[in-house]
């Protein structure tokens, strides 16, 4: 909570399934350990530190960090979890974010974004990049080359929920910008066909097609600096 | 007969600091407003690894110095009793995960279809898991206090961490 930072693992390394408790908190990150060997692992790293494991690496399951809004229309079999009766008064209010924006951080400030500012952050072949929310609040989709690849991360049509692709289709680099007077859609300029927020194209000469979906991570970035040292941090006009 | 007595009550005192020592290890990784040290992480591991054994090598040792020195140690109970303390204390908290007394673990965990009912607002954020055609919502509210949930889904056992 700390950190912001929502990853699934998968529970299995090296074919053997382990069953994870919470350990402890190292630079306001959670450390997990596992019941099988004791060993101790980073939450947002996925990597073991300390025990028999050590420097063995979860791997890591795609998910989506979305509004349950968002979540439900694109899942509507989906299932949920409740939450435990026993701990209704212990679990976060809506609003923890802002609570949780006056808890000083660890480690030095770096003076290129303040250390809680929340940002979507990628990586795509071997590159890191941080995508301020601000920013993503005010454009609605940002456009760059991570990797050597085109990517876009997206604003979702709830003002919340952010995603990445790359912005390719048919072999074509694409430009997609919000359409005029809507969040929910996204024109390219260079066909017209519309997008939604799952990357497909729903009209236009490009309908039916699928970006390729990157993982994106929304954390403090305090945080994505520490476990991405060389990221690179989107600037507006860049 | 001095000499004899300070040493009973030396190794005594050793025997209760080293404990307390022990038992407040932990203490490194449960402070979140400190930027822990590699090397303190590294002792507080080793106490949490090999906790049971040092904690119980600090009682046995207690009690054999208290033994052997007894004439020495017999008429002084309270002060005996205040160094046994710190020792039967580190060995208390090695059966406990403090963390887990703060945080309680997801053990009661129930799902629902996502059409029939919800603690949550739609507008409140879910991790969202999709693996061969089953998917699972888990909101971020419940992770941020849990902190983890393993669990299986598709088949995979997975591990949902916030």
């Amino acid at each position: 909570m700390l950190c912001h930072t929502g990853l699934v693992w998968e529970r299995r390394v090296d074919g053997r399934e382990l069953h994870f408790r919470l350990g402890g908190i190292n630079h306001q990150n959670f450390l997990m350990s596992d019941e099988e060997t004791g060993s101790w692992w980073q939450q947002v790293s996925g990597e073991c530190i300390l025990g028999p494991l050590k420097g063995k690496r979860l791997r890591r399951v795609p998910s989506d960090e979305v509004t349950l809004a968002i979540w439900r229309s694109e899942h509507p079999d989906s299932t949920i979890v409740r939450f435990d009766a026993r701990y209704l008064h212990r679990y976060q209010p809506s609003d923890w974010e802002q609570r949780v924006a006056g808890i000083p951080t660890v480690g030095a400030a770096d003076g290129v974004l303040p250390p809680r500012a929340l940002v979507a952050g990628v990586e795509h072949h071997g590159e890191a990049a941080a995508y301020p929310l601000d920013l993503l609040r005010q454009a609605g989709s940002v456009p760059h080359i991570l990797g050597g690849r085109p990517v876009v991360v997206l604003l979702g049509p709830d003002g919340k929920s952010t995603r990445a692709f790359e912005r390719v289709a048919g072999g074509r680099e694409l430009d997609l910008y919000r359409e005029a007077g809507g969040a929910r859609w996204w024109i390219d300029a260079q066909t017209g066909s519309r997008w939604d927020f799952t990357g497909r194209a729903v009209s236009g000469p490009l309908a039916g097609s699928q970006l390729p979906k990157l993982q994106t991570s929304v954390e403090y970035w305090f945080d994505w600096k520490r476990y991405h040292p060389r990221t690179r941090v989107y600037r507006a006009g860049r | 007969m001095f000499r004899r007595s300070r040493l009973v009550w030396s190794s005594l005192a050793a025997l209760a600091a080293a404990a307390l020592v022990l038992a407040s290890l932990p203490l490194v990784i449960l402070w979140p407003l400190f930027d822990q040290p590699p090397a303190l992480l590294r002792l507080a591991y080793l106490a949490r690894a090999h906790g049971v054994a040092l904690t119980l090598a600090l009682l046995t040792g207690f009690v054999a110095v208290a033994v052997r020195g007894w004439s020495t140690v017999r008429p002084r109970p309270g002060l005996l009793a205040a160094l046994l303390l710190p020792v039967l204390a580190s060995v208390g908290l090695k059966t406990v995960n403090v963390a887990e007394l703060i945080f309680a673990p997801a053990d009661g965990t129930r799902m629902v279809p996502v059409a029939e009912g919800q603690d949550i607002a739609d507008s409140d954020m879910v991790l969202g898991v999709s693996i061969a055609g089953a998917a699972r919502a888990y909101p971020v509210r419940y992770l941020a206090f849990h902190h983890m949930i393993n669990d299986r889904l598709g088949g995979v056992p997975i591990l949902p961490t916030y």
